[in-house]
């Protein structure tokens, strides 16, 4: 009689958090950050690593979908985010300045445009105030900060998991179905 | 099968379709005056982005919360996946290699790279237009392949991988 086994498919765990500590490096070591502004290249770069770990540890009989990749893409794009503000959150403690340099450098931005835009000085001031509490308020800022890098981590290393998952999968070659001759005997 | 493809189809359009809401969102409301929501929508893109005033297209004098370059990739993957339907009877558009994607991203590598080298000066026009080259060159390749999950998840769910032991 034949013997049928379940094929359990590697755990994703090495490779996800691989893939998330590419992201989080990518993202808080200074210059190196700048590979995001190439479409995220960095984020999308750490999933596609992860695709790319998760299918070696698969066995050679069990074929690697494209699905299989979007899953690692997107568990590293959620350990990536963490780490990423943990770490944010740290500089965060043992700098003097309140925010991390890119959310810092929006803000500025953002209240810049305001005051060329001929806004009303009072709410400009108002603004100022507010930003300055969000940025002394260490719990705040580092929700801020998390719940900011979870949604743009996810997106794009779902989206790195999508490629990595196309680039990596198991070609299926289509072979014509064999035909069944019924009442024949060999 | 064409059900799952389609249900693939209309969550990316969805999720993309809120993104670029997102970006257009921000001159939107500083505009009419909601100022803490439009500023959390500016930082929150901060990190991916060098948001530099010089280099964005703007709207009611706020400029959007990315660079023409991004600006440029996230609205051309969002008009391709648009006219996708129309369009995915193409063969291009059954399977992109990846090396045909690396051709897609080529140009604006090259107009990133060689700006920072020193070799050639980009503008306007030549960021947006590579971005638009590489945002429908990634809308081509991760579209099918997006679309192929959707049909493993809700279609193949129930099967489970066995393999015979020798």
């Amino acid at each position: 009689m034949d013997d049928y086994v379940l094929q359990q498919k590697p755990s994703k765990l090495v490779p996800v958090l691989i893939g998330g500590a590419v992201m989080a490096a990518t993202s808080v070591i200074p210059v190196l950050n700048m590979i995001n502004c190439l479409c995220c290249a960095g984020i999308m770069g750490g999933a596609v690593l992860a695709v790319y770990f998760y299918k070696k540890n698969f066995p050679p009989d069990l074929p690697f979908s494209v699905g299989d990749g979007t899953i690692a893409g997107l568990f590293s794009g959620l350990v990536g985010a963490v780490l990423t503000a943990i770490i944010q959150a740290m500089m965060i403690g043992v700098s003097t300045h309140g925010l991390p340099p890119e959310f810092d450098e929006g803000f500025d931005n953002a209240i810049r445009q305001m005051e060329s835009s001929g806004q009303d000085p009072q709410i400009i001031y108002q603004m100022r105030d507010f930003i300055t509490q969000v940025a002394t308020s260490p719990f705040l800022l580092f929700l801020l900060i998390l719940v900011f890098s979870l949604f743009i981590f996810a997106a794009f290393g779902t989206l790195g998991g999508v490629i990595g998952g196309n680039i990596f999968k198991t070609r299926v070659v289509k072979t014509p179905p064999p035909s069944h001759q019924i009442g024949s005997s060999s | 099968m064409q059900s799952f493809e389609q249900k693939g189809y209309l969550w990316l359009l969805s999720l993309t379709a809120a993104w670029i809401l997102l970006i257009i969102s921000y001159p939107l409301l500083m505009h009419g005056g909601f100022y803490r929501i439009g500023v959390f929508v500016y930082t929150f893109f901060s990190p991916i982005c060098h948001q530099d005033p010089h280099r964005s297209l703007s709207l009611f004098q706020f400029v959007l919360p990315v660079c023409e370059r991004c600006s440029s990739i996230y609205f051309s993957f969002f008009i391709l996946l648009l006219v996708y339907p129309l369009l995915h009877k193409l063969s291009i558009l059954k399977n992109l290699k990846l090396a045909t994607l690396v051709l897609f991203l080529l140009p604006m590598i090259c107009d990133y790279v060689f700006d920072v080298l020193g070799f050639w000066k980009n503008f306007p026009a030549s960021r947006m237009i590579s971005g638009s080259i590489a945002g429908i060159g990634l809308a081509l390749f991760i579209i099918p392949a997006w679309n192929q999950v959707f049909i493993e998840i809700f279609h193949l769910s129930n099967i489970s991988p066995i393999t015979k032991r020798n």
